[in-house]
């Protein structure tokens, strides 16, 4: 029997007001991280990825947006129930960030040694000295060269690169026990993915931290994660162990992602393609939402939300065909969807 | 989180949806000052449409019996220091008022998009036009505007004029800025792409475009058109002494504020209202097209 | 392919003055692209890669004359295009498209997908209303949509389905070669393979030449015949793909490809890294511009700027050591 999970979500539902209406953005979301797990949150636009990680966090905007849970255990602690002062202290201490865009999440005007100090003293009592010593020591352990210059510059002169590094730094100021990193990559060219991502590794395996990747490549899950959760127009289609999913994908999403990204062996013609666009928020199909691009797709897909179906070791799939798929991926040519 | 779009089918648009689209509309509606405005605004257009069929009396007849008479049920709005009706100086000032306004508003548009579209343009433009249009917005602007009326004799036209070389500046640096930031889009360099020259390229990309800071800025050009010519007329350089201008109305009214206040404080009212009522209306329209320009004025 | 290249790009730069706010003097140059050379062929795909700031994007445009090149020659079927005046220029443009990164700024946001698609045919002009609306509802059709939204506006529309909308614009004049410029990058993955076939199905339906400019190598490496790779404003390597991707030369290269994330989990494992940051283009180091962040770096690489030189059948390398890299990797 393993150990308590560090985050345990359950039934957590995020619904956005707006002119057009009331959208769900996430819809009935599970899932567990356990400690110095790293899990990847896969999806495309609109699948909810980030939306989740930011209802997590208590982030989004009340005046907008309503966000609903069964639970939200993080730490022996239901977020779900959290005063707004609780988050605050979260947020930055027990619980790290790092957002997309390195440029916007750090304050233009302010020196780098500033927004690293700011926050080490406001979970924690210690003299300015200290905590700039800290925050060298933080620089230095995320690979930025010359750290006590760095410590005064501003944000326009470092690269977007060592910006990121600055942003986990900070977010690693509190020696957190989870980090959420939605897209931390994205905005970076391949060869610097690389770089940060070989030092989140580095630093998750030092800490043994839990970290929630949130991401849209495939590579980067495949590069990192030790579990997956694949979602899908605001539900989880899929979930499970890292190789389980990439060996036996139980949804034919997850199998048609892996498929339509172009590899670098091999020379097919064409890629496969899955058909149709990603569902706006606003007109969802009844059942399976997946169903209308799904070339498995039969009758009884359209008439029901599909549960999640155990389709081996904490790898369950919303496919009522999920059995099928695995079992077919288990023999070398099986049946294409 | 980016498709929040609608799929579904619509009927062709007609122009105004192509401005104005559905959604833009519903905001609009939704938004209360916006409303508020417009409805201000339509009841003081209706009033100067109507001037000649709901005033009681020629605006300008005199009745030395019936002078300096308080607001009554025969006086509607009362009568001045001449015995003429207020309520029908009123109501044929808002012709003037309105008239005024718009002759501005009209060069602003016209004037304003051709500036602003060749110096956002052609940057070879850029330099001299906008250090002339900083030239004329270094005066502050009611002063400007009397030193040109001063100097063309004052008449209704003259207002329209100098409110006018007052206020293009303005809408021509925003329309600037606007070209400026609609040529950066990739849709300008598809059409350069294709072979289109620069007139088509202003015309058909950057131009339409730039409607809504154009239609924010106008709003309000009309609110201190209206403002400012009040002030001129105040001060003698605006319409023609005998016009029925509210700016006239006050300078005439100032002489006897203490015996008959209504005759400073009915047409006082008067440009309040027509001012506030575009306003709102003007901060609408910005809230729903132009979110970004929130910090000008 | 054909013998003469449809289109032969030579020795093409651009170079920006970056001007004191203040003092109005010249703090430096960036060499956003210097002294680039290919050739694309009939019905070819070269894909362009680099990094951001790479000058890729930039080359694209200066194709096209988007952007008025500095020196260079730009040969299309023949004729030099940096010596053509406004209106020989604008004849040609029929024939040279572009595909944009953005499928939202990219489409203006007042004119129906009508209007769009047809302004390459209303601009070049000699058709009727309703030829060019033919045609429109032809190409609509040709790159998967609805021939009866042509009256539709483009915020109606999925980014997947702009970015064919895209496609449609730059095939109604009937042009024989297209820059596409990240044409795919914005795209969610699940979309980005639908439009990537659907530009090959193009390509071999029109015979159309591609400059597919992108900097997810695994994309190009699917859609492209030759490859050129790019750093710092200059090409580095080219070559034909599977040359390239197998035995890339240049270590630029080489720590390219071993930075893109593995397929399978199964085969992560430590490789070599390059170390540094993306240096800038401003005032490039008088040597390889390489030099700052190769791991290979002997002192003439930092004095002497390598020049692209040939190393087996068209394969090109600007490198002092390609031969010993080589070795070094058998």
């Amino acid at each position: 029997m393993q150990k308590e999970p560090i985050l345990r979500v359950e039934g957590l539902r995020t619904t956005f007001t707006g002119d057009e209406g009331t959208v769900v953005a996430v819809d009935d979301v599970s899932f567990d991280v356990n400690e110095g797990e790293i899990v990847g949150l896969i999806g495309e636009s609109g699948s909810g990825k980030s939306v989740t990680a930011l209802a997590i966090m208590g982030l989004l905007p009340k005046s907008t947006s309503q966000v609903t849970a069964e639970r939200i255990m993080f730490d022996g602690r239901n977020l779900a129930r959290a005063s707004d002062r609780e988050m605050r202290r979260l947020r930055g201490g027990s619980i790290g960030m790092i957002f997309q865009e390195p440029m916007s999440s750090l304050n233009p005007v302010l020196k780098i040694g500033d927004q690293l100090i700011e926050p080490i003293r406001i979970h924690e009592r210690i003299s300015y000295r200290a905590a700039f010593d800290r925050g060298v020591e933080l620089l230095t352990k995320v690979g930025i060269p010359s750290p006590v210059q760095r410590m005064n510059d501003y944000p326009h002169q470092l690269s977007g690169g060592m910006r990121q590094r600055v942003m986990i730094a900070i977010a690693l100021s509190c020696s957190p026990k989870l980090l959420l990193a939605d897209e931390p990559t994205t905005a970076l060219d391949v060869t610097i993915q690389a770089q940060l991502l070989d030092l989140l590794l580095e630093i998750q395996a030092e800490t043994k931290m839990a970290i929630v990747l949130i991401t849209h490549s495939m590579g980067v899950i495949a590069e990192c994660a030790d579990k997956v959760v694949v979602m899908y127009s605001g539900r989880i289609a899929e979930q499970g162990p890292v190789t389980d999913i990439f060996d036996r994908p139980g949804h034919p999403y997850t199998k048609g992602l892996m498929q339509c990204t172009p590899e670098l062996t091999g020379n097919p013609r064409r890629l496969t393609t899955i058909p149709g666009a990603l569902p706006s928020l606003s007109a969802l199909p009844p059942g399976c939402r997946f169903a209308p691009r799904c070339g498995l797709a039969q009758p009884a897909c359209e008439a029901g939300r599909p549960p999640m179906i155990g389709v081996g070791q904490n790898h369950a799939s919303a496919c009522i065909r999920a059995d099928e798929l695995v079992a077919s991926a288990a023999q070398p040519e099986g049946a294409e969807v | 989180m980016s498709s929040l779009e609608m799929n579904d089918s619509r009927s062709e648009p007609s122009f105004l949806s192509r401005f104005f689209e559905g959604r833009r509309v519903r905001r609009l509606i939704r938004h209360r000052s916006f409303m508020i405005g417009l409805w201000l605004c339509l009841f003081v257009t209706v009033i100067a449409v109507l001037a000649p069929v709901i005033s009681p009396v020629d605006p300008n007849k005199m009745a030395i019996r019936s002078r300096f008479q308080p607001p009554s049920f025969e006086f509607l709005l009362g009568t001045d220091n001449l015995g003429r009706d207020l309520f029908s100086r009123v109501a044929w000032g808002a012709r003037l008022s309105l008239a005024i306004g718009l002759g501005v508003v009209l060069l602003n548009a016209v004037f304003g998009v051709l500036l602003g579209a060749l110096a956002g343009y052609f940057r070879r433009l850029d330099g001299i036009l906008m250090r002339l249009s900083d030239a004329l917005m270094a005066f502050p602007s009611v002063l400007l505007a009397i030193g040109i009326a001063a100097a063309m004799g004052a008449s209704a036209m003259t207002a329209v004029i100098s409110l006018a070389v007052v206020y293009i500046p303005r809408t021509a640096r925003i329309l600037r800025a606007s070209v400026l930031q609609v040529n950066e889009l990739e849709f300008v360099n598809a059409a350069r792409a294709a072979g289109a020259g620069d007139f088509h390229i202003l015309r058909r990309h950057i131009l339409p475009n730039c409607m809504a800071p154009l239609v924010v800025q106008l709003s309000f050009v009309f609110a201190y058109a209206i403002l400012s010519e009040a002030v001129l007329s105040f001060l003698g350089l605006g319409a023609a002494p005998t016009d029925p201008s509210w700016g006239i109305m006050i300078s005439e009214g100032r002489s006897y504020i203490r015996e008959a206040p209504w005759m400073t404080v009915i047409p006082g009212m008067a440009i309040a209202i027509t001012v506030l009522g575009l306003n709102l209306l003007g901060d609408g329209l910005r809230d729903v097209l132009d979110p970004r320009v929130k910090m000008e004025h | 392919m054909s013998k003469t290249p449809l289109l032969s790009v030579r020795d093409l730069s651009k170079h920006f003055t970056i001007r004191s706010p203040f003092r109005g003097t010249t703090v430096g140059t960036v060499q956003a692209v210097n002294r680039v050379s290919f050739d694309i062929g009939e019905g070819e795909t070269l894909g362009l890669v680099g990094e951001s700031g790479c000058g890729k994007s930039t080359t694209g445009r200066l194709l096209l004359r988007l952007i008025e090149p500095d020196r260079g020659e730009v040969l299309f079927q023949g004729r030099d295009l940096l010596k053509l005046d406004a209106r020989e220029l604008k004849a040609v443009r029929k024939s040279i498209q572009i595909v944009f990164q953005d499928p939202f700024s990219s489409l203006n946001p007042r004119m129906t997908v009508e209007d769009i698609v047809t302004e390459p045919l209303y601009v070049q002009g000699g058709m009727t209303r309703r030829d060019m609306r033919d045609r429109a509802r032809m190409l609509l059709d040709r790159v998967g949509l609805n021939a009866a939204h042509i009256t539709r506006y483009p915020h109606e529309f999925s980014g997947g389905q702009r970015q064919r909308i895209g496609i449609a614009r730059a095939l109604a004049a009937d042009p024989r070669f297209i820059v596409c410029d990240e044409a795919v990058s914005a795209l969610d993955v699940s979309v980005q393979a639908q439009v990537i076939n659907l530009l090959q199905d193009l390509q071999e339906e029109f015979n159309l030449s591609y400059l597919f400019i992108a900097h997810d190598l695994s994309v190009v490496r699917h859609i492209s015949d030759r490859v050129a790779v790019m750093y710092l404003g200059e090409v580095v390597e080219i070559a034909g793909k599977d040359a390239l991707y197998a035995s890339p030369r240049h270590p630029y290269t080489q720590a390219l490809l071993a930075a893109i994330p593995v397929a399978h989990p199964r085969l992560r494992g430590k490789r070599a890294r390059l170390g540094g940051e993306v240096s800038s283009a401003l005032n490039p180091p008088p040597g390889c511009r390489f030099s700052q962040r190769c791991p290979f770096a002997r002192d003439v690489c930092r004095k002497e700027p390598p020049a692209l030189r040939g190393l087996g059948e068209r394969h090109q390398v600007a490198c002092h050591f390609a031969e010993e890299l080589q070795a070094v990797a058998a």
